[in-house]
């Protein structure tokens, strides 16, 4: 399920993107790494405040002071004008220069999480829309009005020439979202990053959105970054998962596998945390303590402090790098080093779990 | 504190077999409609009917899970119970003295008969950031209802609230801080102390947790199972997350547009669900687990009706895959199907529904 070098879409390397608050350095993404292959699903999980937004937003460059990506490569590969495939690096273009616009929005394009919030309250949605496709499309203004109301029949969308006549405020959460959709896939993107596309609406119109897009996915053969908190939906979703936890990655890989076998035991605790309708438990399995505040420096791996295998004297004191597993898994965990069988070589076996 | 492992307790004891238990609360045909004006003199022209008939019991000691999408009225239905809003119709008969003890119809109250009635029933709210006074300390917060209701002041007040802060597993020293000096889940145990401090029978818990990160989430659920069993609460706990009611709930009622449509124990409801809304409603959860570890997703075509112009017949017919000529002109009533099961379908006894897979 590894996604080989040469057919990755995006690839992320040692990602730094620091937050400088008068209270101390926030380092809301730090050394993470990842690679998106074309045509697949990235399903990034974690908790507020783990650095999954932030990672999206520095992809975008959309990253607003305080906050700086200070290091890092983000190696996306477009085509030429010749039609050959060119890697470029997102962080070496000017971030409001012609190129970086022409990517965002065109061929990188986002959703966010909370639908009304990001459209305009005082534009016609089909205006919205038709802006996008004459900013990156070489079409006449009545020929972007027609792709605006195709993409809104595609997005599912009821009465679609008079729909673009509406304000975001006379519809409901679950159409504003299709309009986003419609919005971010009018330009048919190569990778589309969505932000918790899903978490603002209910259930069921969480799974007509869901649907769709994967639908959409299929259809333009296009790439998902999907960013949520919501363990379920990324089982359903994705090809490859990664969890972060205060700005890093500390697991990744393929989507069936972390749920069948959880390797980092903050992914093992996630995973146990959540009440589930399958199962009957009397007691939730809960994580110690809270997710530490941005400004904290902790020494070693930052889940340690709640860490329930947590070795004392190696993973308080050892920063644990990406350790590749069999099936492509990649960890940081120190429990899948030589430290673990040299301190106590029992737990390294109980964290494997069931 | 909750244990962090479980304990070899069994689940609350069944509903009924319970010597102690008893109907705390009836609601008997609960409506609150709320008008719609326009024009120049603000002139109703037509109501939203937010809660439009409900009917439940709430036993002593169990907890009672309230379903449904946003606008289905379950919240309304929680702050009904509060009496933060008059109903329309209807009566809420609350027993807070036990079985012999006197019966008040809150629906009927008025503010000031109300008062000591509304010791035993309190609220925690969804989000632990607005619902806390940023300029208040924890000390005020938390001892508020108790001085409010002249019970205690002074140092037996901060006796009572350092009682409270060590029972939902905050430190007492935190009593002279400012809410924004807690995460979530800590302000979420501020929210759950002040509910409790005034030892309420019935606790009505409006989405508690649905703020809250995964982690944090079970803290909270636990905590609020650990408390129930420590103080003999009940609770009405009112989500839009299946798991989390399914894990909480001792029964579960489901709403749909100011209705119920179905009202059963858990295990059942989600074993075998008898209303197609139900059905629809549990596949659409997202299992986190190995793909396909779940039956064929049930997507709903269109959107909840409008509950000031809802559809004729069955609210649900328009979105409903076994909708038939009938349910477009019946209003099918919620009716008794079985042993302490409820639904609202004309056609409960043939459908063959999908339930969560259980195993």
């Amino acid at each position: 399920m590894t996604v080989q070098p040469n057919d990755s879409l995006l690839e992320v390397k040692d990602l730094q993107t620091h937050f400088f608050m008068a209270e101390g350095v926030a380092k809301a993404v730090d050394s993470t790494t990842f690679s998106i292959g074309r045509g697949k699903v990235l399903g990034v999980v974690g908790e507020s405040g783990c650095g999954k937004s932030v990672t999206a937003r520095s992809i975008m460059r959309m990253v607003r002071p305080p906050g700086h990506t200070v290091d890092g490569e983000i190696l996306y590969s477009r085509a030429d004008e010749t039609g050959q495939t060119t890697s470029v690096d997102l962080l070496q273009l000017p971030a409001t220069g012609a190129e970086m616009r022409s990517i965002r929005g065109g061929e990188i394009s986002m959703i966010f999480q909370e639908p009304r919030a990001s459209l305009s309250p005082v534009h016609r949605v089909g205006d919205q829309i038709t802006e996008n496709i004459l900013l990156h499309q070489p079409v006449t203004p009545s020929e972007a009005e027609l792709i605006a109301i195709d993409m809104l029949q595609q997005v599912h969308i009821p009465l679609a020439e008079q729909r673009m006549g509406a304000f975001a405020h006379q519809l409901s959460g679950g159409m504003c979202q299709r309009v986003m959709i419609a919005m971010a896939l009018s330009c048919h993107p190569n990778l589309l990053i969505a932000d918790e596309p899903t978490t603002a609406l209910d259930v069921t119109t969480e799974a007509q959105i869901l649907e769709l897009m994967q639908g959409l996915q299929a259809e333009l053969d296009m790439a998902i970054m999907f960013i949520t908190h919501d363990l379920g939906v990324v089982a359903d979703m994705a090809d490859e998962v990664a969890v972060m936890y205060l700005g890093k990655i500390v697991e990744r890989g393929a989507a069936a596998d972390i749920f069948r076998d959880p390797k980092h035991p903050y992914t093992i605790a996630l995973l146990e945390s959540l009440p589930r309708m399958d199962q009957k438990r009397d007691w939730l399995q809960t994580i110690r303590g809270v997710v530490p505040d941005p400004y904290s420096t902790l020494n070693g791996c930052p889940f340690h402090p709640r860490c329930a295998d947590s070795m004392p004297g190696v993973c308080d004191e050892i920063v644990p790098q990406p350790i590749s597993l069999e099936d492509g898994r990649e960890v940081r965990c120190l429990l899948y080093t030589e430290h673990a069988t040299q301190e106590s070589p029992q737990l390294a076996e109980e964290s494997s779990h069931q | 504190m909750p244990p962090r492992k479980a304990p070899n307790s069994q689940r609350n004891p069944a509903i009924n077999s319970n010597a102690d238990s008893y109907p705390l609360l009836e609601v008997n045909g609960l409506k609150k409609h709320f008008p719609i004006s326009a024009g120049l003199f603000s002139k109703v022209v037509s109501h939203i009917k937010a809660v439009d008939g409900v009917d439940f019991t709430l036993q002593k000691g169990e907890t009672l899970g309230l379903v449904g999408e946003s606008g289905c009225g379950k919240t309304t239905v929680g702050r009904l119970i509060m009496r933060l809003y008059a109903p329309t119709a209807g009566d809420i008969n609350f027993r807070p003295h036990g079985e012999e003890g006197a019966q008040y119809d809150l629906a009927t109250l008025d503010n000031k008969a109300l008062r000591p009635v509304r010791t035993h029933l309190q609220m925690i709210f969804q989000d632990p950031y607005t619902s806390l006074n940023p300029r208040k300390t924890i000390l005020d917060i938390i001892g508020e209802p108790l001085r409010l209701n002249g019970m205690s002041r002074g140092s037996e007040l901060e006796d009572r609230v350092v009682e409270m802060l060590r029972l939902v597993g905050l430190r007492p020293e935190y009593i002279t801080r400012y809410p924004h000096a807690f995460s979530g889940g800590q302000r979420q145990r501020i929210g759950i102390a002040r509910a409790l401090i005034l030892n309420p029978t019935l606790v009505i818990a409006d989405e508690p947790v649905s703020a809250l990160d995964v982690s944090v989430q079970a803290q909270i659920l636990n905590l609020l199972k650990f408390l129930q069993r420590e103080l003999d609460l009940t609770y009405l706990f009112i989500a839009h997350d299946l798991g989390v009611v399914k894990h909480i709930s001792d029964r579960v009622a489901v709403m749909y547009v100011g209705k119920l449509v179905e009202l059963a124990e858990a295990d059942d409801l989600y074993r075998k669900p008898l209303h197609p809304y139900t059905e629809a409603l549990l596949s659409a959860v997202h299992v986190a687990g190995p793909a396909h570890s779940q039956s064929e997703r049930i997507v709903l075509e269109g959107e909840v009706a409008d509950p000031s112009n809802p559809p004729s017949g069955c609210y649900f017919h328009p979105r409903c895959r076994y909708a038939q000529e009938r349910c477009q002109q019946e209003t099918p009533e919620l009716r008794s199907a079985a042993e302490n099961r409820y639904v609202a379908c004309h056609f409960a006894d043939e459908l063959d529904l999908a339930g969560a897979g259980t195993t």
